[in-house]
């Protein structure tokens, strides 16, 4: 039985041209499935058509979350359903719809605030007012636009252009089948008759030739037969019903890549710890895991697209990494304080006192001098250096007061470490410019005694750049 | 009690074609590339952002590009 439901109904002719684009919404969308649709459309799979659009709407500046807005507004979903339509026919579709909103008054406002506008507060405030108005524009337009029935009243469908032309050729087929049937029934009253006389006479001779065959047939012993129930056609054979349609599936990454993923994974984990373990690690372990891990990831992507299998969970952990790296290199020097900061020694009256300082840039500068100069056994500053610090943080800023030398030392013997600094010199004589390469436990670097102050350096061997800068 | 899991286990298993291949592969290098990336960022490594959005948009170009050709070729073949 055809249900209303089931008839098509008339639509604008603007529904009908989007309908026409091919593309709809997924099943599996976060937000509407606009993402998912689009890259089905242009064949690109769902993971990374949602980091394509990740990076888009981190760089457009709200663009292309006004326009992600609009395309779930207007895009069919996979039953033919547009919200923006269903809107307009009063059966609304209110979580979309307010998810649609709040896209594009973000957008909307995104493009206001940091876009090409720039208008800062001010902007927001425009792009709402204006972002509202556009809505409620676009909602009037929908609801003229949108056909109330099939009668057209209030309806502005527009027509096929040749409707009129294919109503009157039928019109005019209709008239010639209608005198066709005409004189085709006259031919059959006058011919009728004739058959109906040959067709009695050949029901006689059947008759006849049906008694002798019962007679013969009768007349004949019985045999066993396999197939008597099925040629008598009392009882119609059982044919298995025919098997419903199910779609292929394309199989997950499977058992092998995701053991495989996993392993590396743990195998990753121990050998970073190792690396920490020994000081070859410049950054934080945790950091360098998950570095490595979305190098994993990417590897059982590789794999599991080589063997024709969908890519599976290792898309979602492509996409959370890949997020998770853009902000953390988004927020970067606050991030850096609290994962890689390390710990400056120095000496005082023969104590050590500890201090944490920023990686990158090691301002020594900061260390109270005077409370040195002041303290009362020399003894103890001529024996030892008056700051000294471990450093682990690659290409790190030294900064040091004019004049003070520098002494390098190594906690696992021979490294190889660039020292920049403009102006030191090793045998304490001379002025020099330029880069030196060092290799060995330790080596000191003095300026021409300007003061006595004394910066002792204790370098792991992933620190392979330093740079001195001597400043008042 | 589960429909879902009947019906997996009965529908047909079909592996994806060869460009499918190739395009799934393609994504994982990309991931790969970001990764290492990373790592080379950890290492102190300073990136041009602004030079590697435009390889990154040139690269985009090239790889729809070839679809393109390869999806007009095989229209043709078709």
């Amino acid at each position: 039985m055809t249900t209303q439901q089931d008839q098509p109904r008339d639509e604008a002719q603007f529904f009908t041209h989007v309908r026409g684009w091919g593309i709809t919404r997924g099943e599996n969308g976060v937000f509407g499935g606009v993402v998912e649709g689009v890259g089905e459309r242009i064949g690109m799979d769902r993971v990374p058509a949602r980091l394509i659009a990740i990076v888009l709407a981190l760089i457009t500046s709200g663009l292309f979350l006004a326009a992600y807005a609009a395309a779930w507004a207007i895009l069919p979903d996979s039953k033919g359903r547009i919200i923006a339509q269903d809107f307009g026919r009063g059966t609304p579709n209110v979580p979309a719809l307010i998810g649609i909103g709040i896209f594009g008054l973000i957008g909307l406002n995104g493009l206001a605030w940091t876009g090409p506008l720039g208008w800062g507060w001010i902007g927001v405030v425009i792009s709402t007012i204006v972002g509202l108005a556009i809505v409620v524009g676009i909602i009037a337009l929908i609801a003229l636009a949108v056909s109330k029935d099939e009668h057209g009243r209030t309806h502005v469908v527009v027509e096929f252009k040749g409707a009129d032309q294919a109503k009157a050729r039928a019109k005019t087929a209709a008239t010639d089948a209608k005198t066709a049937a005409k004189a085709f029934t006259g031919e059959m009253k006058t011919s009728g008759r004739r058959l109906k006389d040959e067709g009695r006479a050949t029901a006689r001779r059947a008759k006849v030739a049906a008694d002798e065959i019962r007679a013969a047939v009768t007349s004949q012993p019985a045999t066993p037969s396999t197939e008597s129930e099925d040629s008598t056609g009392s009882t119609p054979p059982v044919r298995p019903a025919p098997a419903p349609y199910l779609r292929p599936r394309v199989p997950g990454p499977g058992r092998t890549i995701r053991l495989l993923a996993l392993s590396a994974s743990f195998l990753s984990a121990a050998f970073i710890w190792w690396l920490n373990r020994e000081d070859y690690l410049s950054v934080s372990p945790v950091e360098a895991w998950f570095a490595v891990a979305i190098v994993i990831v990417g590897l059982a992507i590789i794999a599991a697209g080589a063997a024709g299998r969908r890519i599976g969970v290792f898309g979602f952990w492509a996409v959370v990494l890949i997020a998770g790296w853009c902000l953390r290199i988004a927020a970067g020097p606050e991030v850096d304080r609290l994962l890689n900061s390390h710990e400056v020694f120095f000496n005082l009256d023969g104590k050590p006192h500890l201090i944490s300082v920023n990686p990158g840039t090691v301002d020594c500068r900061d260390f109270d001098w005077s409370l040195v100069n002041r303290a009362s056994d020399t003894s103890i500053l001529a024996s030892d250096h008056d700051y000294r610090f471990t450093l682990t943080q690659n290409d790190a800023t030294i900064l040091v007061p004019a004049g003070a030398s520098v002494t390098l030392r190594s906690t696992a013997g021979d490294v190889e470490t660039t020292l920049s600094w403009e102006r030191f010199d090793e045998d304490g004589k001379g002025t020099y410019f330029g880069t030196c390469d060092i290799d060995g436990p330790s080596a000191t670097f003095s300026t021409i005694g300007e003061n006595h102050r004394d910066v002792a350096i204790t370098i792991t061997p992933s620190v392979t750049n330093i740079v001195i800068e001597e400043q008042p | 009690m589960s429909t879902d899991s009947t019906s997996r286990r009965t529908r047909p298993v079909v592996y994806r074609k060869a460009t499918e291949r190739i395009t799934t592969m393609m994504w994982g290098l990309a991931v790969v590339a970001f990764g290492l990336g990373v790592i080379a960022w950890l290492d102190g490594y300073d990136f041009d952002l602004q030079l590697a959005g435009i390889i990154t948009l040139a690269i985009f170009g090239v790889w729809i590009l070839g679809s393109a050709i390869v999806s007009s070729t095989n229209d043709r073949d078709d």
